[in-house]
């Protein structure tokens, strides 16, 4: 390999809380990889588990979704149904074989800009170790 | 009779693969074998029927890049289609007033076809399912193949085209009386159902509650069409792709609740029952009405992997009571 | 057992209790049967009852709608209903329930490649689903047609035998399978429980998946039903057994049963009074994997 790998994660953080604590940990200048791009969604009981699948299926390396704390949701009870969503879904795709590094999830509030850095760095890293995606990804080119 | 030897038979078969691409049924599908000893033909009828060669699943139609230049590549390579059954080979035929036309040319099965040489390989051993004897037709009906092959213990007979013969080095030879045995005791084996008149019984049937009643335990899967040798629904879809684009032709199947789905809403289709009506019609009664033969060969797929077990040849025997 | 399923169609037909019964009568191939619609009392001498009784008759019930409809259902069946009337696709006064103990199915593809014939009816060719089935009362019922028999506990040993492998392992085994689908969609429509109008394959707008059958399509498409049927499978085996390239469906949906009963204590279509899986929380849900 002639540059280092540079791995693409899509990230979906929620609006309130997970979001703003992306803007906080900005604001304060902590530094954390780049290959985070952000998807900003209301909630994320917003987040269908096929946008995961079709994120690996387009070629992503990893799929990160960060929500509110159990009890701080703005919408009440959004993150509780995503919990069961996500919990299946990761299972279920580890069972098959796609690395189980691929696929994270945590609870970041708005308040939260370190954590929001270091998770992003773990990721990253995690994601990075694994190597560039190989499975389920559909066609890209049709001229080599 | 003309005869020759396994040996000889696939030692030539072998020498044949530089020139010609060869496809032969490899376990459930008809793949292109690159030596005689990828051959596995062991089972009667391969899962998936003769046209996965001459009509592929997914065939690319064109293709365009960025800067709209469009690229039309049909294959055209001489290819020999080796081991297919008697009634798969019939079945291509059935293809032929549909693609084959003046007024409709597909060239892209017209080339396949024209390139291909059919060799068939007779049925010794009938499955339960086959009924193909009711069209006129039977286990060793050379109809539809360039070469069909009667196995023997060691030696292949031949049946078809005089420069095909030649081109495996069949010679005369007895065989005569052995083959006559094999036939008859073969063609006990497959049921022969009625189907004198059976596209006027279905005229009378058009307005009546008899596919209502038929239809109910078909679970409309899709299944019976995939696995069909004469059907060709086709889906038209276009693929964009980073680079450009490419539009295929997928399979589809009349079966599907949205097959005649419209943009509008409607649905002409919606009911089980008039789509099981259409398939029955296409192949017992708008097919003869237009082209003069039957949409379908009597392989017996449609039978075994029917999940509930639809029957058509129970469905048939129906037909003939009802009036 | 037999003559008791018929003289209760009958009577239902005959008193006007029900307008049609779906049950099983002989089918016309080795070792199956098939689905069967009787409508006059008279005809319910057809029904039948055995180990190739393998087809969901929940699945017609949506047809039905606005009739009364009899059913003979044994445990996996009966939970499908359960789970349509939970999602509100049945109605519970439309249905007459007449319920079957059932001892599980047989593998009729396993029995015809070994040459066996219906003399010997043999358990070691039931089907995974029926060899572990921990459901075979039905639990809903308006008629009991024998007693009832004895349960076992619900166990995963198919599924976990695949978890023990690596995770390259798992991908090979995954990817073997599921690459001999044609996406005849023969799963889906055997399936009770997968009804939508339009199923996520066919929907354009978003286009999830393209047509054709490239691996990483084949690959979403089990995987993306497999997961809509969280909480919601009721284990019949009916898209494995409809499959006419003999993939091992029942991998993935076992393997989302087994979570599900393990993280959240649940099975579908036991209580017309449960909630969905999806559609409900608890407070306490685990969450280990969440950083």
């Amino acid at each position: 390999m002639n540059k280092a790998f540079e791995p693409k994660i899509a990230t979906f953080l929620c609006n309130w809380c997970s979001y703003a604590g992306a803007d906080l940990a900005g604001v304060s200048r902590l530094q954390y990889p780049s290959y985070t791009r952000v998807i900003r969604v209301p909630c994320s009981g917003r987040i269908n588990p096929f946008y995961i699948i079709r994120g690996l299926y387009e070629g992503l390396d990893g799929v990160w979704v960060s929500g509110c704390h159990p009890g701080d949701c703005h919408y009440q009870t959004g993150n509780y149904y995503a919990r069961r969503r996500f919990s299946l879904i990761k299972n279920l795709l580890e069972f098959v074989g796609i690395e189980k590094e691929r696929v994270q999830f945590s609870w970041v509030s708005a308040s939260e800009g370190g954590k929001f850095a270091d998770v992003a760095k773990k990721v990253s890293e995690d994601v990075k170790k694994v190597g560039p995606a190989d499975k389920m990804i559909r066609e890209k080119k049709l001229y080599d | 009779m003309k005869r020759v030897s396994k040996k000889k038979f696939y030692n030539r078969l072998n020498e044949l693969i530089g020139q010609y691409s060869v496809y032969a049924p490899c376990g459930d599908k008809i793949e292109e074998i690159k030596d005689v000893s990828e051959l596995s033909i062991d089972g009667l009828l391969t899962r998936l029927p003769s046209k996965t060669y001459m009509f592929p699943q997914n065939e690319e139609l064109f293709r365009w890049d960025k800067g709209k230049k469009i690229e039309v590549n049909i294959p055209d390579r001489k290819s020999i289609l080796f081991g297919i059954r008697p009634c798969d080979a019939r079945a291509i035929a059935t293809f032929d007033p549909t693609f084959d036309t003046e007024e409709f040319p597909d060239p892209y099965f017209q080339k396949r076809r024209k390139n291909t040489i059919i060799i068939s390989m007779g049925c010794n051993e009938p499955e339960e399912t086959c009924f193909c004897t009711s069209f006129g037709s039977g286990p060793f009906d050379a109809s539809g193949s360039d070469l069909l092959l009667v196995e023997m213990e060691k030696d292949f007979l031949g049946i078809g085209r005089e420069e095909i013969l030649e081109l495996f080095g069949f010679e005369e030879g007895k065989g005569e009386k052995d083959f006559e045995e094999i036939k008859t005791q073969a063609e006990k084996k497959v049921e022969k159902i009625n189907l004198k008149g059976i596209k006027e019984k279905l005229d009378a049937l058009r307005e009546t509650n008899f596919f209502k009643e038929i239809s109910n335990k078909c679970i409309n899967c899709g299944a019976c069409t995939f696995l069909c040798p004469t059907c060709y629904c086709f889906d038209i879809e276009d693929m964009e792709r980073v680079d450009g684009g490419k539009r295929m032709r997928n399979w589809d199947s009349c079966m599907f609740k949205i097959y005649t789905y419209e943009t509008s809403g409607n649905n002409p289709r919606r009911q089980e029952e008039l789509r099981m009506q259409q398939r029955i019609m296409h192949k017992f009664n708008y097919y003869p009405l237009l082209y003069d033969m039957y949409g379908c060969v009597g392989c017996g797929r449609c039978v075994s992997y029917c999940p509930v077990n639809f029957d058509i040849r129970e469905i048939i025997k129906l037909i003939n009571n009802a009036n | 057992m037999i003559d008791k399923i018929r003289k209760e169609a009958k009577r239902i037909l005959e008193e006007g209790i029900v307008d049609v019964v779906i049950g099983f009568e002989k089918g016309s191939i080795p070792l199956k049967s098939t689905p069967v619609f009787i409508e006059k009392p008279e005809d319910a001498e057809k029904l039948i009852w055995n180990k190739f009784c393998e087809n969901n008759l929940a699945r017609y019930l949506r047809r039905f709608k606005g009739k009364k409809v009899g059913i003979v259902a044994n445990g996996c069946c009966s939970r499908a209903i359960v789970n349509l009337i939970i999602e509100g696709q049945v109605n519970r006064d439309d249905i007459y329930i007449i319920g079957t103990p059932c001892e599980g199915m047989l593998s009729r593809r396993k029995m015809l490649k070994d040459g066996k014939s219906e003399k010997n009816v043999d358990d070691s060719y039931l089907y995974i689903n029926c060899k572990y089935c921990s459901h075979r009362n039905p639990v809903i019922y308006d008629y009991l047609v024998s007693e009832k028999i004895e349960e076992k506990p619900a166990q995963f040993p198919d599924v976990e035998e695949i978890e023990k492998l690596s995770p390259e392992e798992r991908w090979t085994k995954f990817r073997e399978e599921v690459n001999k689908c044609i996406r005849c969609y023969a799963c889906r429509e055997a399936c009770p429980m997968c009804y939508c109008e339009v199923c996520f394959v066919d929907v354009n707008n978003p286009k999830w998946l393209e047509g054709g059958f490239a691996e990483s399509d084949v690959e979403f498409w089990n995987l993306g039903r497999a997961f809509h049927l969280a909480g919601r499978c009721v284990d019949c085996g009916a898209c494995e057994r409809a499959c006419p390239m003999e993939i091992k469906i029942l991998n993935l949906t076992r393997k989302l049963n087994k979570d599900v009963k393990e993280l959240y204590d649940y099975e579908a279509g036991l209580d017309i009074k449960q909630k969905p899986l999806l559609g409900e929380f608890r407070f306490e849900d685990k969450e280990e994997f969440i950083r």
